[in-house]
């Protein structure tokens, strides 16, 4: 299942605008930056069959299904309050689809401990000008806005910061999430009062001057990934690979054989229609007959009973289901290794 | 004086609503006259999709949890305003039926018409469909999460086939996700299309979804109905209420509320009233991306 990634197309993960003053630009937000690093799947050693999580109660060590789940916030120690997930629903920030501009500060005002996550802004509905127009006014004024967003029911603050051809908005932390720094024993911003002589400064400086360089990002690599995947191959040339085989989903139906991630089934869907058309899609043709006739199934009528209705809950990392494996231990047949980065 | 001309062509077109105290459906106590006072009120909401359409009413003599009847066709009927459509169109039956009235719609409501389904195509051109429906039902043990993400998912497939899709409540327990398409296809095509869009789901996100109908192949997985593209199938419509508990109704969503959505009844016949200002509005881009289908056929892979 799990091959390697070729770059899916860009996805837009939020339409709006950028909006200050009366001036509104429609934009897209596309992701940044992409997680490369080297997933290590659990296995059983005996076996070669796949390791899962289940929830389970902690008192009496039991699994316990997934409507039985309540979630609490503790406000004192063993003290919990239970919210339902209709609360916290209610709770989000309504979505507003802006950018909100509130000011323009300085290029280099915000330190870099608050810098989260990037996203580009690119423009959409014919904004393209009014777009440029912003990215030519900063990178002149030398400013950047801040600005406040919802992304998916949770409000950000972010900077719109002019990058190359792009805007680009970078998540920032909140104030209350830096810690201060006061408790560290740092040493006084006055050179004369921690004791620096001139001729020091200026000795650090020429050091300085020596090593300057442009920054260069393809300077540098994750070696430990590089290592890692330099010994799957030697392994996988050499005939050392397990083949592990997947549980039935059907066999363990427990709720966590459901749990994969919506982002991941997005992307795999995505990219099911880039290999060019799909193999079965043509078996079915036009007509085909063995569907049985429900013309006239309205299903109108309705014994089951409304289910509680369940928030938009942010589900768990799902983990595989440990069902009753389907076990298989071949040796040295040389199955593409599985990664994440390559 | 003028309020009162007004109100009094009204109640003389107004079919009487008989009964009107009877409770329909214990769960919520609503009654037989409140249920045409919604239909009275949301009028104007659902005669758009209602208009030009055949129908098929859904009947419940004694009120939710009794015995329903689905009456797609009739020779006669008593519910003044409408029509019977030339038999032609579905041969070998009594004529199909259509609302384009208020009048009609309150008189369906008078003959206990609960739910209201409408076909993929308009009434003066049958031969070709106007609209792609996918009426994504859950099976045993999916909850509302799942639900939401599955559509989502549907709408990626959809939007990856540039295809436009518009979304909303069953006023049950699904969703239901419709692509409008300029009348070029036939009912085998779409039909088979849509089928073939379903199976590619199935395939490609086993996990979730299943291209079998039944509820043994579905448990535990979500069911896009690709068999509401047949011709005779229908589908409730937008506005229609549910014949179940609660009364639920079928409501238009923008996407973006969809991950905020506590439930697909989470609209019913006595909490309607919030909604109406948004009315339509989610919906308002649809007839302006009607769409064809040969490109996404041939990125599907798909040969008619």
């Amino acid at each position: 299942m799990a091959v390697s990634k070729k770059a899916p197309a860009p996805r837009v993960l939020w339409k709006g605008a950028i909006s200050f003053g009366l001036v509104h630009i429609p934009v897209a937000l596309y992701s940044a930056t992409t997680s490369q690093s080297i997933d290590f799947d659990w296995l059983d050693k005996r076996t070669m069959d796949p390791v899962g999580y289940k929830r389970i109660n902690k008192k009496t060590g039991k699994e316990i299904a997934r409507e039985n789940i309540v979630k609490g916030v503790e406000y004192e120690d063993g003290e919990y309050v239970v919210l339902s997930d209709k609360e916290i629903a209610d709770a989000y920030p309504k979505t507003t689809q802006t950018v909100e501009i509130e000011s323009f500060v300085p290029a280099n005002a915000i330190p870099f401990v608050y810098l989260e996550r990037p996203y580009y802004v690119a423009p959409i509905n014919r904004g393209a000008k009014v777009y440029a127009l912003l990215r030519e006014t900063l990178q002149r004024s030398g400013r950047i806005g801040v600005a406040r967003v919802v992304i998916q029911t949770k409000q950000h603050l972010a900077a719109l910061v002019p990058v190359g051809p792009a805007l680009v908005l970078n998540l920032l932390r909140w104030g209350s999430d830096i810690r201060p720094w006061n408790d560290l024993p740092l040493p006084s911003e006055d050179a004369k009062k921690v004791g620096l002589r001139e001729s020091e400064i200026k000795m650090a400086e020429q050091l300085v001057e020596d090593m300057s360089a442009d920054w260069n990002p393809e300077n540098y690599k994750d070696e430990f990934k590089d290592e890692i995947l330099r010994l799957v191959d030697r392994k996988v040339a050499a005939g050392q690979t397990e083949t592990v085989t997947q549980p039935e989903p059907e066999e363990g139906q427990s709720a966590e054989s459901r749990g994969a991630k919506i982002i991941d089934l997005t992307e795999l869907l995505q990219r099911s229609l880039r290999k060019g058309g799909s193999q079965g899609a043509a078996a079915s043709k036009a007509g085909g007959s063995d569907d049985g006739d429900e013309e006239d199934d309205g299903k109108p009528s309705g014994r089951a009973k409304a289910k509680p209705a369940k928030g938009n809950a942010h589900g768990k990392a799902g983990a595989k289901s440990s069902g009753a494996a389907a076990r298989k231990r071949t040796t040295a047949k040389a199955a593409p290794a599985r990664r994440r980065a390559a | 004086m003028r309020g009162d001309r007004t109100s009094g062509r009204m109640d003389a077109k107004a079919p009487r609503i008989t009964h009107a105290e009877r409770v329909i459906d214990a769960a919520s106590g609503i009654t037989k006259g409140e249920l045409a006072a919604y239909y009275a009120t949301v009028a104007p909401l659902i005669l758009p999709h209602l208009k030009g359409r055949p129908v098929a009413l859904v009947r419940a003599l004694e009120g939710v949890g009794g015995e329903l009847f689905f009456q797609k066709h009739a020779k006669h009927s008593d519910i003044a305003g409408i029509k019977l459509l030339d038999p032609a169109l579905d041969p070998g039956h009594d004529p199909l039926l259509q609302i384009d009235t208020a009048q009609a719609l309150v008189g369906a409501a008078q003959f206990n018409t609960i739910e209201l389904h409408t076909w993929n195509a308009i009434s003066r051109a049958m031969g070709k469909p106007d609209r792609m429906t996918f009426d994504l039902d859950p099976g045993e043990g999916i909850d509302w999460q799942q639900m939401q993400e599955a559509a989502l998912l549907v709408h990626v497939l959809l939007d990856e086939l540039g295809l436009p899709a518009f979304v909303k409540t069953s006023g049950g327990k699904g969703l239901h996700v419709v692509v409008p398409l300029r009348r070029q296809l036939g009912w085998e095509e779409v039909r088979g299309f849509s089928r073939a869009i379903v199976e590619h789901l199935a395939r490609t996100v086993p996990e979730r979804f299943v291209a079998k109908s039944g509820p043994r192949n579905r448990v535990g997985k979500i069911f896009a109905d690709y068999l509401r593209n047949g011709f005779g199938a229908t589908t409730a419509s937008a506005w229609s209420v549910r014949a179940r508990p609660g009364l639920g109704v079928s409501v238009p969503l923008a996407w973006e509320e969809l991950p905020d959505l506590g439930s697909a009844a989470h609209w019913t016949v006595a909490n309607i009233g919030e909604r109406l200002a948004v009315g339509n509005t989610p919906w308002d881009a649809m007839e302006g991306s009607r769409t064809t289908l040969g490109a996404a056929m041939r990125m599907l892979g798909y040969l008619p």
